[in-house]
């Protein structure tokens, strides 16, 4: 019952986001996800993606915004959850050495 | 029932006109989304928010509320008048919402509107009574040790109970779940038909738990690699030494070289976290510690060594 290492195809993950394959292409388009994959028919992703997606279709709808500020918006939290993650981890790793 | 004043919320009047309440609730919106915003309470203010715009920026919702405000007795809790009836909401059509009894009261359980917050902009292609379930995210804390090995976690969650009304209370859910070896922070499982149970003819949705690291006494992750701090004495870092550090699968000897210095780096290979292919790497960080007592024999050590070391580590200092 638990799946982990999931890759999903493209047709998994449509019907997974209730998506045409149409839509989907073109929300890789723009850059909010990037599957692993030449094509359509190789493209794998990852269920981490489910809810890159999901976050995209939400703040495209509650901020009244377009694909491409969704793009940026998307890279930008990303970025600064990436930011805040490795400033928890100098501040750890700085109160260890000052600890002694 | 508290009296919500939707105009208040999102700071307008109700002299404004529609643009303005655009314009307030995009403003308000961008401040307090749950995916931008940092606030501790931002999802409940953006709840506030997105009820209000729901009303404000819906001419016949607006109306209907300007007309109701009308009965608000200041202090005391709304009652709406007797007989009221919602005449924007749609009836008897279930729809998940996170809207305030006040809401409700006024507009129906249905009262917001179905092309609106959440539902997929490209199509819908559910039938409106038969609708999938809805997936829930959990997070998962997991100990550094547990990654090392498959680990079973017995997880207690609450599901929605639906009547052909909607919702009409909660279960309780308890399941077993492996957690395979080598998950990562940030990582999800997912447990397929174990989220929201579906309606009508509607499939449950699925279950994600989000794994989350357990911050370790004394290892840091940085991805795959740990760190350790490991303090040593002065002469053992001039003139080497052998210690004994703790990893995630018992303790090792590792050698201190002489003449280490304070944030020197030692690599043990395959000592950090597992991942599919293998293991990550263990890095013990070095740290001098000056002794916290100095006794009058140990004193003159230190004052013979100065008087024989050349050493001065601010020779180039300031040139």
């Amino acid at each position: 019952m638990t799946e982990y290492y999931i890759k999903l195809t493209l047709g998994e993950f449509c019907q997974e986001l209730d998506l045409s394959e149409r839509a989907c292409a073109d929300l890789i388009g723009y850059g909010i996800i990037s599957p692993q994959g030449e094509g359509p028919e190789d493209w794998k992703f990852d269920v981490t993606m489910i809810s890159a997606i999901r976050r995209a279709i939400r703040l495209r709808s509650d901020l009244e915004i377009d694909w491409h500020d969704v793009a940026l918006i998307s890279k930008l939290i990303d970025e600064r959850d990436s930011l805040i993650k490795e400033n928890e981890l100098l501040k750890q790793q700085l109160r260890r050495f000052l600890q002694f | 029932m508290e009296f919500k004043d939707y105009y208040s919320i999102l700071g307008v009047t109700p002299e404004d006109d529609k643009q303005s309440i655009k314009k307030a609730y995009r403003r308000l919106a961008r401040k307090y989304h749950p995916d931008v915003s940092t606030e501790h309470n931002a999802e409940h203010n953006f709840k506030e928010v997105s009820e209000a715009y729901e009303v404000l920026g819906d001419d016949d919702k607006r109306a209907e509320y300007d007309q109701i405000r009308q009965f608000e007795s200041h202090g005391n809790s709304f009652t709406p008048p007797p007989g009221w009836k919602p005449k924007s909401g749609a009836e008897g059509q279930y729809h998940e919402t996170d809207f305030s009894d006040f809401f409700a009261t006024l507009f129906g359980d249905n009262g917001r509107s179905k092309n609106t917050r959440g539902f997929s902009p490209f199509e819908n292609t559910e039938d409106f009574y038969s609708t999938r379930g809805q997936d829930i995210e959990m997070e998962m804390p997991v100990f550094l040790e547990d990654t090392l090995r498959e680990n079973t976690k017995t997880i207690e969650y609450s599901l929605p109970k639906y009547g052909p009304t909607g919702q009409v209370g909660s279960v309780e859910k308890t399941l077993k779940v492996k957690i395979p070896m080598g998950v990562g922070d940030g990582e999800r499982i997912r447990l397929k038909s174990q989220g929201g149970p579906g309606f009508g003819d509607g499939g449950a949705g699925d279950l994600y738990l989000r794994i989350r690291l357990i911050p370790h006494p004394l290892f840091d992750v940085t991805g795959r690699d740990l760190n350790i701090t490991v303090p040593l004495a002065p002469w053992e870092a001039a003139l080497g030494t052998k210690v004994t550090i703790p990893t995630l699968d018992g303790k090792i000897t590792v050698n201190v070289n002489p003449e280490s210095q304070t944030g020197a780096k030692l690599r043990i290979k395959e000592k950090g976290l597992p991942d599919k292919a293998k293991r990550g790497d263990l890095y013990v960080i070095l740290k001098v510690v000056m002794p916290d007592e100095e006794n009058s024999e140990t004193k003159k050590l230190w004052a013979q060594l100065s008087e024989k070391s050349g050493f001065c580590p601010r020779k180039n200092f300031g040139k």
